[in-house]
């Protein structure tokens, strides 16, 4: 999803970032102060929205009686938190299947079978540049027209790891592409065969430089696990959806449930690159 | 030189001749498993009815490109503002500028849309269908766009911009005249692909009741029900769309490479 540059940003910036990774306690500090701002300063602005269109007379006819009741966040958060566990369940389970086919794919398109080739070249240019919830809505609502009815669970999963499948398989070739080729030709003049090549020698190494855009891709993994809401998967934004349908207190909830979603990528994102530093020590 | 561009051009053409095969071999693919996989199907597959409604999917394409083209503007335009912010430190501001990056790349942009859709109505803000799209599409574009810009300030070396100021410039001059058109180059293939997402992405707007593309489709399948044709020729509209600015992003990067 375009997430070369930003990337390369934060390479640039890695060795002066670092060292504040270390303090644990002045990361959170400063998440919280950033929090604290953009949350109070997004408050004031929306009062101050509101005061403009009341004092304007073009209000909405509810919206003027209206008072905050974020406690029907607090009191249903055990119901949101089972949403989160089915997100999270949803894109575990996608984040390995994607990957996993993901790397068929590249493999194909790295193939010099034509046909094979052209497949997988059509397989990724299709699903990148078709809107995910096109393809899920087939999955779902497309077999029962010919017979063959999709449960709501296999759909999603489906859906999400056929259509991510194909940007893991564009990262995951460009890392093995930048393999030297030399390294292939040794490997084979010392008699490997191929399997035993792309297990060996390639992926090992392909690894360490398509890991950062992994953890971007897996992130926004469980951004768009939220589409499967669209079929009615119960995650977490399904159950926003039905918390919102029982209380009306949409402002409320749905502003929760972004900050919930928020919390859980970034803690992700974290812990992730942790990982990489303890995993792939000599990236750096 | 002349050379060389007239060999350029033919493999432009041969490319061009066989991505022109490819698509028709991929079409007639998908008319042929169609037909195979309506055998077993209570009535078979009419790709007829995308020929009908044209003019309905055409209406709905137009209004998903004029949303996604407005809210490319916007959020390009909030995202150069956000950067700019964050890169300065401006006090407090700064801070919320990060903020709204993080909220708006760390949540999916499905509960963005029902926050603005669903909630700014509850307190008091009127708002359509249309403007909670061209809003929702543009904050969420723009804080993506944000992260890409000032991946490409950071990235150009700080003794330039300090020798500007050095030299007496302010700091809008420093960063119009010195570092924004340096970063033109790395930032334009990543700004092109957040364009792409921007595109698949005003299909979300069908959630909130905005009728563009996906909605128009939706609606011809209650009326017709047919499933599989209306949202394969939905996918193949997007697909026209996105795959030439795709591309473009290609070669776009081949180009700059070929320059460095």
């Amino acid at each position: 999803m375009g997430g070369s540059a930003p990337h390369r940003g934060a390479m640039m910036l890695a060795p002066r970032v670092a060292p504040v990774f270390g303090q644990s306690w002045q990361l959170l500090t400063s998440i919280v102060w950033v929090g604290l701002i953009f949350l109070g300063g997004t408050a004031l602005l929306l009062l101050g929205v509101r005061q403009i269109v009341i004092l304007a007379g073009i209000a909405t006819s509810g919206g003027r009686g209206w008072t905050p009741h974020f406690e029907v966040v607090l009191q249903n958060l055990p119901f949101l938190l089972e949403g989160l566990l089915s997100t999270l369940q949803l894109s575990a389970s996608v984040g390995v299947l994607a990957f996993g086919l993901g790397i068929l794919v590249a493999l194909a398109r790295l193939s010099r079978l034509g046909p094979l080739y052209q497949l997988a070249t059509w397989y990724v240019e299709v699903l990148r540049n078709t809107p995910a919830i096109v393809q899920l809505f087939l999955i779902y609502f497309g077999p029962p027209t010919v017979g063959v009815r999709l449960s709501v669970p296999v759909a999603a999963l489906l859906g999400l790891t056929i259509n991510n499948s194909a940007y893991m398989a564009e990262i995951i070739r460009a890392g093995i592409r930048s393999i030297n080729r030399g390294q292939t030709e040794a490997a084979s003049a010392v008699g490997m065969s191929y399997p035993q090549i792309t297990r060996y020698v390639i992926l090992p190494q392909a690894l360490r430089v398509v890991y950062p855009p992994l953890v971007s891709q897996w992130i926004s993994i469980v951004l768009f696990s939220s589409l499967a809401s669209v079929i009615a998967y119960p995650e977490l934004a399904e159950h926003a959806k039905r918390l919102d349908s029982r209380t009306f207190r949409s402002f409320e909830i749905y502003g929760a449930v972004t900050v919930i979603y928020t919390i859980c990528t970034l803690s992700l994102a974290l812990v992730l690159r942790l990982i990489e530093r303890r995993v792939f020590p000599v990236a750096r | 030189m002349q050379q060389a561009d007239t060999r350029s051009r033919a493999t432009d053409i041969s490319k061009l001749v066989r991505v022109g095969l490819l698509l028709l071999f991929v079409a007639v693919g998908i008319l042929v498993a169609g037909g195979l996989l309506a055998q077993g199907a209570p009535v078979g597959l009419d790709w007829g009815i995308l020929w009908t409604n044209r003019f309905l999917l055409l209406q709905g394409a137009a209004t998903t490109i004029a949303l996604a083209a407005l809210a490319a503007f916007f959020g390009t335009l909030i995202g150069l503002l956000v950067a700019l912010v964050r890169v300065a430190h401006v006090p407090f501001l700064a801070q919320y500028a990060q903020g709204y990056t993080e909220i708006f790349r760390g949540s999916p942009l499905l509960l963005q849309l029902f926050w603005i859709w669903f909630g700014l109505p509850l307190i008091g803000v009127p708002i359509n269908g249309f403007a909670a799209a061209v809003l929702g599409l543009s904050l969420n574009a723009g804080a993506f766009c944000a992260e890409i810009f000032r991946g490409g300030i950071l990235a150009v070396p700080r003794g330039q911009s300090e020798a500007a100021l050095a030299s007496g410039m302010t700091y809008l001059q420093t960063m119009r005249y010195v570092v924004l058109p340096q970063i033109v180059r790395s930032s334009l293939p990543p700004l092109i692909g957040q364009q792409i997402s921007l595109v698949k992405d005003t299909s979300l707007a069908s959630l909130i009741s905005f009728q563009e593309l996906m909605l128009m489709t939706q609606s011809i399948i209650d009326r017709t029900h047919r499933i599989f044709e209306l949202y394969i020729g939905a996918a193949a509209v997007y697909f026209v769309i996105c795959y030439p600015l795709s591309q473009l992003v290609r070669s776009v990067e081949k180009r700059i490479g070929s320059r460095t």
